[in-house]
C-alpha cells in the first residue's frame, strides 16, 4: 500500500539536485507542511465479523458456532459494534485458519474479523483459539488460545469478547462478569424479594435466597466474589456479607440501630454505610479484617448512600443538610465536605464510577426521576434516561456502561412492572436485561478473576 | 410414677440441650447457594502460517505456541484458580504462554487470488457508503450543533451553546504554500480534506479521556489523491497508551476509507505532503 521509490543517484546527480533545490527555495518560500484539523467525525457501530469458530468434529463445530454466538451478541449489546450478517460471508472458516482473505472481507464492509477454531484435546479439555484482523491494515491485532473444561464454553466466549473489547476501545472489557439484583415475585403488598444472580447477558440465572426474609441493595465487591446486601431477616434490618463461592452469610457488624446502604470501598477491605439512630443517620465505615468500625459523618442532618472513588480517597454521599436532598463529596477521613449538586431536584443513591471520572446518580424532579453522570467537582452534568421511576444505578467494572431498574406506574389493577436495563454513558444503547422475573437494584460485579 | 421420672428426664434432656447448643435458629435462612467459576487458561497466538496458497489446511493453525513462560498477556491468565470445581488439570494458573507478541505484521502473502492488492481496494468508496447515514452529519455543511448527539442528555438542563462557528479551518500553517496558492485556495483544500473525512472518522465520545485523544497523522498522498502513507506522529504513545492505540487506529481507518483526496492535480505540491489532527474536542463543546 505503501511503497517509496528509492532510486540509487549519483553524488553528482545528488549534488545538482540539492543546488536546484536550493534554488527552487529562495526564488519561492519552501512549501509549507499542510496541517488540516478534522474536529468533526460520527457515532457508529463498527462493522465487525464474527465468524463461526471452526471445528473438525461435530461437537466442536457446535462449540464454535455457540462461542461465536455469544461474542457476537456481546459486541452487539455494547453498542460499539455492529456484527455483520454471517450470510453476508465470502470467505468460510476453515480457510480463515490459513488468514483472511481481506479483499473479501472490504468487500462486505468489514473493518475488525473475527475467527477461530475449537478443539476437544486428548486430555478432554477443550481448546479455544481466536483471531481478531484489521481488515483495512491487513494485519492480526491480537490472538490467543483458552484451555478449559467443555462445560465452560461459554465463560471462554465472554473472556475472548472482553479481549476483543480492549484491543479496539483501549478500556477493559466488562462481559466476563455477573450481575446480582433482586427478583420479584407475587403482589405489591406481599411482594417476594430474593436475591438473584446471574451472567451480564442474562445466562445462567439463579436465586440465591428464598425469600424468606426481605432483602435489599445488592452490593458487589470490587474485589472478590463477595456481596453485602441489607436483609430483615428477623424483621431487624441489618447489613450482610454473602460469600458466593463458599454459600456462606453472615451479620456485618454489632450496631445498635438499623444499619442500610452499604457498599465496598474499591480495595474490598472496608464497607461502607449508614447506620440510623433515632432519626438520624450517619456514615460508617467497617474494616472487614479488623472489624474496626469509624464514623465519618457527625451532622444532624440525614448523611446516607457512601460511594467510594476508585482511590479510596473520598467519598460521595447525599444529605439533606442544606435543605434539600443534594450530593456531597468529603475525603474519606469524613473532613472537607463539599457540596456538589445545586440543581432543583433531590440526588439519590450517587455512585463513584470504577474508571474515576463520573458520577452516576439518580434524581427525582418534577415528579420524574432520571439516572445522570457528572464530573466529581459537579460539572458536566447529563441526564441519561428518566422515568416514572428509575434508580439504583451501578457501574460496569470498566465505567463505561450503567445498569439500573425501571418501574413502570401501577396499571388499573394495581399491578407493577419493575426491569432491568443497561445504557452507555454517552446516554445511548439503552437494553433491557431480560430476567425470568421482575428486577430491581442491579449491582454490577467486578472481571471474574 | 414410672411415666412421671421418663417424662421429667426427658423434659430436663431437652432443657439441658438448650442450654448446650442453644435455640435452633428458625430466623436465619442459611444461604447455600454456591456460585463457583471455572478456570480458563490462556495463552498467547502467533500469525498463522500464511501458506501462499490459502489451502484448507488443516492443522496449519496456530498451533505454534511458543512456551513464554512469562505471563504477558491480557488479564485473563492470572486466573487463580479460587474455586474447587475444577474437574480437570489444569492447575497452575496464568499458563499463558506469550507468543512473540500478536504482530502487527501487514501479513502481506495471504493475498489468494481475487486480492484486488492492497489499497487498490478501498479507494472506490468514498463518498458512496450507503450504510453511513448517520445523523450527526448532513451532507457537505458540518450539522449545526455536533455535541447534541455526541452525548445524550434526555433532559435540556440549559441550551447548548452556540455551535463553534462552523468549521474555521483551525490551523492550517498561514505559512507559504507554492508559489500560485492563494491563502483562499488553500483554505478551499482544506475544506476538501475535512468534508471528505469528517464522513470517514468514526469515533467513539464514551471512552474515558475521548476528548483528550487528539492524533496526528501525517499523510503523504499521490497525484491521484490515494494513499501513498499514512503514519501516526506519535507512535512511542501508540505502545503505551491503549486507549491512544485504539484513537490512532480508527484515525487511521478514516484515511484508508476516505482515500483516494479529491483535490486539484495543479495543487499537488501543496497537498502531497500533511498532517492531519484528528480533534475531537470541539464536539463535546470543550
Amino acid at each position: 500500500m505503501m511503497k517509496t521509490n528509492m532510486k540509487t543517484l549519483s553524488a553528482r546527480m545528488v549534488m545538482a539536485v540539492a543546488l536546484l533545490a536550493m534554488a527552487a527555495m529562495t526564488a519561492a518560500p519552501a512549501r509549507a507542511e499542510l496541517v488540516v484539523d478534522i474536529t468533526r467525525g460520527f457515532v457508529e457501530p463498527l462493522p465487525v465479523a464474527v465468524t463461526e469458530f471452526f471445528g473438525e468434529s461435530p461437537d466442536e463445530t457446535r462449540v464454535g458456532s455457540d462461542v461465536a454466538g455469544v461474542i457476537s451478541g456481546n459486541l452487539e449489546r455494547s453498542g460499539l459494534f455492529r456484527p455483520i450478517d454471517r450470510g453476508a460471508f465470502i470467505q468460510d472458516p476453515a480457510t480463515l485458519r490459513a488468514g483472511p482473505r481481506f479483499a473479501d472481507w472490504r468487500l462486505i464492509n468489514t473493518q475488525a474479523l473475527i475467527s477461530g477454531t475449537v478443539q476437544l484435546q486428548v486430555d478432554g479439555r477443550l481448546r479455544v483459539e481466536f483471531r481478531l484482523w484489521d481488515v483495512f491494515a491487513e494485519t492480526q491485532m491480537t490472538g490467543l488460545a483458552y484451555f478449559t473444561t467443555p462445560a465452560n464454553w461459554r465463560r471462554v466466549a465472554h473472556i475472548i469478547s472482553d479481549a476483543i473489547y480492549k484491543r479496539l476501545t483501549g478500556e477493559e472489557g466488562y462481559f466476563d462478569t455477573r450481575i446480582v439484583y433482586i427478583a420479584e415475585s407475587g403482589a405489591q403488598n406481599r411482594r417476594l424479594k430474593r436475591l438473584a444472580i446471574m451472567d451480564q447477558d442474562g445466562e445462567n440465572h439463579r436465586f440465591l435466597t428464598d425469600g424468606g426474609a426481605l432483602v435489599l441493595t445488592p452490593r458487589f465487591s470490587p474485589t472478590t466474589q463477595e456481596i453485602t446486601y441489607l436483609s430483615y431477616i428477623g424483621k431487624v434490618p441489618r447489613v450482610y456479607l454473602f460469600n458466593l463461592t463458599t454459600g456462606q452469610q453472615e451479620v456485618l457488624g454489632d450496631f445498635p440501630g438499623m444499619t442500610f446502604a452499604p457498599r465496598f470501598s474499591p480495595d474490598g477491605n472496608k464497607v461502607i454505610m449508614s447506620q440510623a439512630r433515632q432519626g438520624n443517620s450517619e456514615i460508617y465505615t467497617m474494616d472487614l479484617r479488623t472489624r474496626k468500625v469509624s464514623r465519618l459523618t457527625d451532622h444532624p442532618a440525614i448523611d446516607t448512600s457512601p460511594s467510594y472513588s476508585p482511590d479510596n480517597r473520598e467519598v460521595v454521599f447525599n444529605s439533606d443538610r442544606g435543605g434539600t436532598q443534594q450530593l456531597y463529596v468529603m475525603s474519606s477521613d469524613g473532613s472537607n465536605v463539599r457540596r456538589i449538586t445545586f440543581s432543583p431536584g433531590r440526588y439519590a443513591t450517587p455512585v463513584w464510577s470504577p474508571r474515576g471520572d463520573l458520577i452516576a446518580f439518580t434524581r427525582i424532579f418534577e415528579g420524574e426521576f432520571f439516572i445522570g453522570v457528572m464530573r466529581p467537582d459537579g460539572s458536566g452534568e447529563r441526564m441519561l434516561t428518566k422515568g416514572f421511576l428509575v434508580e439504583g444505578p451501578t457501574w460496569a467494572p470498566n465505567g463505561r456502561v450503567l445498569s439500573f431498574y425501571r418501574q413502570s406506574r401501577a396499571d388499573s389493577r394495581g399491578k407493577v412492572e419493575s426491569k432491568l436495563f443497561t445504557i452507555d454513558l454517552t446516554g445511548f444503547n439503552e437494553r433491557e436485561i431480560v430476567t425470568p422475573i421482575d428486577g430491581s437494584d442491579p449491582a454490577w460485579s467486578p472481571l471474574i478473576p | 410414677m414410672y411415666k412421671g421420672a421418663l417424662l421429667s428426664s426427658v423434659f430436663h434432656g431437652i432443657v439441658l440441650a438448650v442450654l448446650i447448643f442453644g435455640l435452633p435458629s428458625f430466623v436465619d435462612p442459611p444461604t447455600t447457594t454456591v456460585v463457583p467459576f471455572e478456570i480458563v487458561t490462556p495463552e498467547e497466538l502467533e500469525l498463522p502460517k500464511p501458506e501462499p496458497k490459502p489451502e484448507p489446511k488443516p492443522e496449519t493453525t496456530a498451533e505454534k505456541v511458543a512456551p513464554k513462560p512469562e505471563p504477558p498477556v491480557e488479564q485473563a491468565k492470572p486466573l487463580p484458580e479460587p474455586e474447587p470445581p475444577k474437574p480437570e488439570p489444569v492447575p497452575e494458573p496464568p499458563k499463558a504462554e506469550a507468543l512473540p507478541e500478536p504482530e502487527p505484521e501487514p501479513v502481506p502473502e495471504i493475498k489468494p487470488e481475487p486480492e484486488p492488492e492492497q489499497v487498490a481496494a478501498i479507494p472506490p468508496k468514498p463518498r458512496k457508503r450507503p450504510e453511513y447515514k448517520e445523523p450527526p452529519k448532513k451532507k457537505e455543511e458540518p450539522p449545526p450543533n455536533p455535541l447534541a448527539s455526541i452525548l445524550r442528555n434526555v433532559e435540556r438542563l440549559k441550551q447548548q451553546p452556540a455551535p463553534p462557528q462552523e468549521e474555521k479551518p483551525a490551523a492550517e500553517q498561514p505559512g507559504p504554500v507554492s508559489r500560485q496558492v492563494s491563502a483562499f485556495e488553500q483554505n478551499d483544500m482544506v475544506r476538501a480534506i475535512q468534508t471528505q473525512l469528517f464522513n470517514c472518522w468514526r469515533l467513539d465520545p464514551g471512552v474515558a479521556k475521548a476528548e483528550d485523544m487528539v492524533v496526528e497523522i501525517r499523510v503523504v498522498l499521490n497525484p491521484d489523491g490515494s494513499l501513498q502513507r499514512a503514519d501516526v506522529v506519535d507512535v512511542a504513545r501508540m505502545s503505551r497508551d491503549g486507549y491512544f492505540l485504539a484513537a490512532a487506529e480508527n484515525a487511521q481507518r478514516a484515511i484508508i476509507k476516505c482515500a483516494p483526496f479529491r483535490l486539484p492535480l495543479d495543487k499537488y505540491q501543496t497537498w502531497r505532503d500533511i498532517t492531519l489532527r484528528f480533534n475531537p474536542r470541539e464536539m463535546f463543546g470543550t
